[in-house]
């Protein structure tokens, strides 16, 4: 079936030779992936290489992380969701496994967005590559009621536990968080 | 002995990195560092080329794997001469805040074997380790553009493509450049190092007037342990420093690149108070602190070629100067720490952020350096020992 793959999809040299040396355990796996998930090449190349670094990282075997990841995304599709979505939480766990720490603040930042512009009526865009140390909020404003309106959100964010919250992860102040 | 009359045996030497085979360009036979290397490595191989064409450049090695070429060029050392530019202002990185450093090479590739070491992207498709041999010419040039513009400061580091020390007690070339900058009223020398080889410089110590700063590389114990193969420990680099210092050197210390692993901060407090109890602070000229970075080309080599490192393996992402980094909140957790902790034992020593963003420097000092300001009052503050104040950098 991976052969089948790696010609139907013109899979490139590179992914084609990872594929072809899985062990039989990791081979099985990528089979279901690619039965039940049907993911494309590029996305078949990112579980991948998420998976291997996670092993290197963890000295597990990639069938073992594969595997466990797998069926944790099985796990969370008990109402039968399409192979898509199956896909994307299977990817998003291996990607949060990869990346714990960016997981966690990337959860905390977007909670922190989220009551900000339940609190105070402004949507907050930080970075999304987490770097720099500029958010980003429009506004519109019709007249000058609105204006002055918009001047007292501000006031509020400036002085919002939330927003000061999203300042101090982009300069590195979340030991809550590790 | 050296020929110059000290013993350098009671001193740390690099002599197990020395290579076994030497290739000699034509035109550089006869050049006095050839000479000296030659006498020197008698048991070497020795091999005429006669183009200046890396050894084991792509076209010259053959279908030889790339990263098996550059572990072996570790042991291969090409004397030749360099046709080029020598003095080049430090490239730095895109959008981040440059220190202004002056940079030549007397030489490419290094014979340690750093797993983060930017020589593996940088040198890989001409890996064999160079010494350039018409070192007159890199001094007349140094000396021409450092006399072309009295008023500007020249801070000089030569450690770019190449550890500064590591080979000195085969070249003696310390000798020959820690002396030529002595002569300078605007230019500062920076020999950057992972070596503990300094016997050449104390014998210098009546010779550098104040104007050549030996630096120092340092990390975590188990970074050092892990990922520094083949070079100095931690003790003996700080032995070492605490010899120059003596010889009346100021230093300079890297905290670069700052890795995250579990027991960073205990490692990390560790080598700073280890430092600053062997080193007084007054002798220290600048310290840097960064964290790591490389280019993407190079995880893949640096996978093949440690196996066992967990170095690829962080928080990483690929910055908008196209190198790998940690994520701003984890790199900026690191300086921070460092930066603090630094601070906290060492007082207001001078201290700056190499290739980091003005994000960055807000968040640690307050503003962004502007037009490198705060960068040049750094490195141009007044030499307490060496007896001299360099001059005012524009």
């Amino acid at each position: 079936m991976i052969e089948n793959f790696i010609l139907e999809r013109r899979v490139d040299e590179s992914l084609a030779a990872r594929l072809r040396v899985l062990d039989s355990s990791s081979r099985a796996l990528v089979e279901q992936i690619l039965e039940r998930g049907r993911p494309s090449v590029s996305r078949v190349r990112e579980f991948l290489t998420f998976a291997e670094e996670i092993a290197a990282r963890d000295r597990r075997t990639l069938g073992d992380v594969l595997g466990f990841h797998w069926s944790a995304a099985h796990e969370q599709n008990s109402r039968g969701e399409n192979p898509r979505d199956l896909l994307e939480r299977f990817i998003q766990s291996l990607n949060d496994a990869r990346f714990p720490l960016q997981a966690k603040l990337r959860l905390r930042l977007d909670e922190c967005v989220s009551v900000i512009r339940q609190d105070v009526g402004l949507t907050v865009q930080y970075p999304r590559d987490l770097e720099g140390d500029r958010f980003e909020i429009s506004v519109d404003v019709r007249d000058d009621a609105e204006a002055r309106k918009r001047a007292q959100q501000f006031s509020q964010l400036a002085e919002h536990p939330r927003f000061l919250e999203l300042i101090r992860i982009l300069r590195g102040e979340f030991s809550e968080l590790v | 002995m050296s020929p110059y009359g000290l013993d350098k045996s009671c001193m740390a030497s690099s002599k197990h990195l020395w290579p076994s085979r030497i290739y000699v360009s034509s035109d550089s036979r006869e050049d006095p560092l050839t000479l000296r290397v030659l006498k020197r490595l008698s048991s070497a191989e020795v091999v005429e080329f006669s183009t200046d064409g890396d050894p084991n450049s792509e076209s010259n090695r053959g279908s030889e794997e790339e990263v098996s070429a550059f572990s072996r060029s570790k042991r291969e050392l090409m004397l030749t001469r360099y046709r080029g530019t020598w003095l080049k202002s430090c490239p730095g990185t895109s959008q981040h805040v440059c220190c202004n450093l002056w940079i030549v090479n007397p030489g490419e590739g290094c014979p340690f074997d750093c797993t983060y070491c930017y020589l593996q992207s940088y040198l890989r498709r001409n890996p064999t380790l160079k010494l350039y041999t018409n070192v007159s010419e890199m001094l007349s040039a140094i000396e021409s553009r450092v006399q072309s513009d009295p008023n500007r400061l020249f801070r000089v580091g030569t450690g770019e493509l190449v550890d500064s020390l590591v080979w000195d007690d085969l070249t003696d070339f310390s000798h020959e450049i820690v002396p030529f900058f002595g002569q300078f009223q605007n230019a500062v020398l920076e020999l950057k190092t992972k070596s503990a080889n300094v016997a050449n410089l104390v014998e210098l110590k009546n010779e550098h007037r104040g104007n050549t700063v030996v630096s120092w590389s340092l990390n975590a114990a188990s970074v050092n342990q892990n990922d520094e193969k083949a070079t100095a420990t931690i003790p003996e680099r700080l032995a070492a420093a605490a010899q120059v210092v003596e010889a009346g050197y100021r230093i300079g210390l890297h905290f670069d690149p700052l890795i995250h692993f579990q027991g960073w901060e205990d490692e990390y407090r560790d080598l700073i108070q280890q430092v600053f109890s062997e080193i007084n602070p007054s002798r220290v000229a600048w310290v840097s602190v960064s964290s790591l970075r490389y280019r993407r080309d190079m995880e893949r080599t640096m996978r093949q070629r440690f196996p066992d490192s967990q170095l690829p393996y962080g928080e990483q992402f690929l910055a908008r100067d196209d190198k790998v980094r940690y994520i701003q909140p984890l790199r900026f957790k690191l300086i921070n720490f460092v930066w603090n902790e630094i601070r906290n034992t060492a007082g207001n020593i001078p201290l700056y952020m190499c290739m980091e963003s003005s994000a960055a420097w807000r968040t640690m000092t307050g503003g962004a350096p502007a037009g490198g300001s705060e960068l040049v009052e750094i490195f141009s503050r007044k030499n307490t020992r060496g007896g001299r104040d360099v001059a005012h950098a524009q």
